[in-house]
């Protein structure tokens, strides 16, 4: 199962890595046509925008699988190994739950950038590309998270991938 | 219940949370979203959840992964390893001239770095052996690179400054000019400790071989990849060619290219670059998603309002406000991480300090010099904890205790700053 988070955060990482390069192509690009012939690329702004929604957010699941969220570290060496693992249940439960109540109530907003087809200013395009990327980061999220919870409740989030 | 009895709840809830180790993202979205419905009831409060996520994927963040990007780029090119060479000619022949040129390199590097972390890691490998080769106690080799470290957040583009920019409200640009006096002075006062020891024990620090002026000035050289993506990370932000965004996507590409064309850098390397930056951005933005509801909670709480209330009754004055904040941010240090601390305590201690009369900006600057001590102190010592994973065979109470003399650097810093604002807003009044 872990093989299967491992492929999910990997894929997500894809197309974040494409997010990530693409930001930095649309600034290069923009830059050099603004100075070399004053007409930078229209909707650069925007295109930078998606590329950002899907870097920070279709990261979030490969940093769950890592375990690079922030945590307080500190309490592993003041409290028994057996409390830690009684605490690691707990916070991948309560991370769970907030990601939970987050995404159903995402649903709406995304519902109303559809049904009042909601578009960028410039560029005109859909806003709910964006809202996509944003919902597809916190699914895989959740999904990293419950997989891993499944197959060890205490390591959801030191959980390494099986090779 | 009063709003602000809501409040203080919440941020005893928000403590049991961290305390039980559930993710800081997650534990500041759990209270935020409960302690906004319990003051205005769970419609509107489900709203505002429901509609974050999205507020997070504006323009104004896009910097952050950009100038992250960078950073991993330059310290997988090699560009570190030039540094300490062009430090190292500088100060060649000087009694203790491995520390400060660790901390001339640090100070280079956080240029282009905006991580201390990640500085502190950098230069352990390099500097330590070489310390240790000539014989430099170990209390002065990894203090210095664990106080250096800490530049990294100070001198522009910084991680932690676009963060505190973004959640204050302030100008990104404005804060990195503000950082750069602060930055280049408090790496000054860390040459300056290093100076002091290796007069008071010598035997801490042996006088290292001279350089000749033609080896001295081809170390020098060695710098312009550093310069140039200085200029382009910095200098296009301030000539006004670009926005921080976009100079940060050039130093980026600028990065990848020198990194490629000096043969530093291959595509491996690259994608082992892209993903340590989405890693990082991913911890970042789901932070920062749970400060976001969290902040709107504080709003609603009014607690900033009571507590300028409460300091009004007192009769406290500003500077007594200040320093007592900056006790509470040491204490805080000890537990938290600094994106944590930033991101927790700007809805709640902004207003106050505004209020107070004084500039966010300044402010800025201030906090991020006494998160930087969070990050050498224990128990969390981040700096610290990074150097120990590399040096196996050196206890922690080594680099603590090394670390001790470089505390006082800090303390002058924040005693200059509180007596001489405008050592911050200086340069950013000139730039605009």
């Amino acid at each position: 199962m872990i093989v299967a988070a491992t492929w999910l955060a990997r894929v997500l990482s894809w197309v974040a890595a494409a997010g990530l390069l693409g930001m930095v192509a649309v600034n290069v690009v923009d830059v050099t046509l603004r100075a070399g012939l004053n007409k930078p690329i229209f909707g650069a702004y925007e295109l930078v925008e998606l590329g950002l929604a899907a870097c920070a957010f279709l990261a979030m699941p490969e940093t769950f699988l890592r375990g690079g969220h922030i945590r307080l570290e500190m309490i592993e060496t003041l409290v028994p190994r057996r409390i830690v693992r009684g605490l690691d249940v707990f916070g991948a439960l309560a991370t769970m739950g907030f990601l939970v109540v987050l995404l159903w109530h995402m649903v709406e907003p995304i519902r109303d950038m559809v049904r009042y087809k909601e578009v960028t200013f410039d560029l005109h395009m859909p806003v709910v590309f964006g809202g996509a990327l944003v919902a597809l980061g916190l699914v895989g999220s959740l999904l990293v998270v419950l997989i891993v919870f499944v197959r060890d409740p205490a390591r959801a989030f030191d959980a390494r991938p099986e090779r | 219940m009063t709003p602000q009895v809501i409040g203080l709840i919440g941020m005893g809830a928000l403590i049991v949370l961290t305390f039980a180790r559930v993710p800081l993202g997650a534990a500041m979205g759990i209270v935020g979203l409960a302690g906004y419905a319990a003051i205005d009831g769970w419609t509107r409060a489900l709203v505002v959840f429901g509609t974050t996520p999205f507020s997070l994927s504006v323009y104004a963040f896009s910097v952050l992964p950009l100038f992250i990007l960078m950073g991993a780029v330059a310290t997988r090119s090699g560009m570190s390893q030039e540094l300490f060479i062009a430090a190292n000619a500088v100060f060649a022949g000087r009694r203790g001239a491995l520390p400060m040129a660790t901390i001339g390199a640090c100070a280079g590097f956080s240029a282009i770095s905006g991580s201390s972390i990640a500085t502190a890691a950098t230069f352990t490998p390099i500097a330590v052996p070489e310390m240790r080769r000539f014989g430099y106690d170990l209390r002065l080799a990894t203090g210095s690179i664990a106080a250096a470290g800490t530049l990294g957040i100070l001198i522009p583009p910084s991680v932690i400054m676009v963060i505190y920019a973004l959640a204050a409200e302030v100008s990104v640009p404005a804060l990195f000019a503000a950082g750069m006096i602060p930055g280049i002075l408090l790496a000054f006062l860390f040459i300056v400790v290093v100076w002091v020891i290796a007069h008071v024990r010598p035997d801490w620090a042996p006088a290292s071989p001279p350089l000749a002026w033609r080896e001295r000035v081809r170390g020098i050289r060695a710098m312009w990849k550093l310069g140039l993506l200085f200029a382009f990370a910095i200098g296009g932000i301030y000539s006004g060619l670009f926005s921080p965004t976009e100079a940060a996507g050039i130093a980026s590409f600028a990065a990848i290219v020198l990194g490629f064309a000096t043969r530093k850098l291959d595509l491996a390397g690259l994608w082992a670059c892209i993903i340590e930056t989405l890693r990082t951005t991913g911890m970042l933005m789901f932070i920062i998603l749970g400060a976001w509801i969290f902040a709107y909670f504080v709003v609603q709480t009014r607690i900033p309002v009571l507590l300028t209330d409460t300091i009004r009754d007192f009769g406290l004055s500003a500077t007594v406000v200040i320093l007592i904040i900056i006790a509470f941010y040491i204490v805080l240090g000890c537990f938290l991480d600094s994106v944590a601390i930033v991101l927790v305590t700007v809805p709640v201690f902004l207003p106050v300090v505004t209020g107070l009369g004084f500039d966010p900006v300044w402010y800025g600057i201030i906090m991020v010099v006494v998160v930087e001590i969070g990050l050498i102190t224990p128990p969390v010592g981040m700096n610290v904890f990074v150097i120990r994973a590399q040096l196996g065979d050196v206890p922690l109470g080594t680099i603590f205790a090394g670390i001790v003399p470089f505390l006082a650097a800090d303390a002058v810093l924040i005693a200059l700053l509180l007596v001489f604002p405008d050592l911050a807003l200086w340069l950013p009044r000139v730039l605009y």
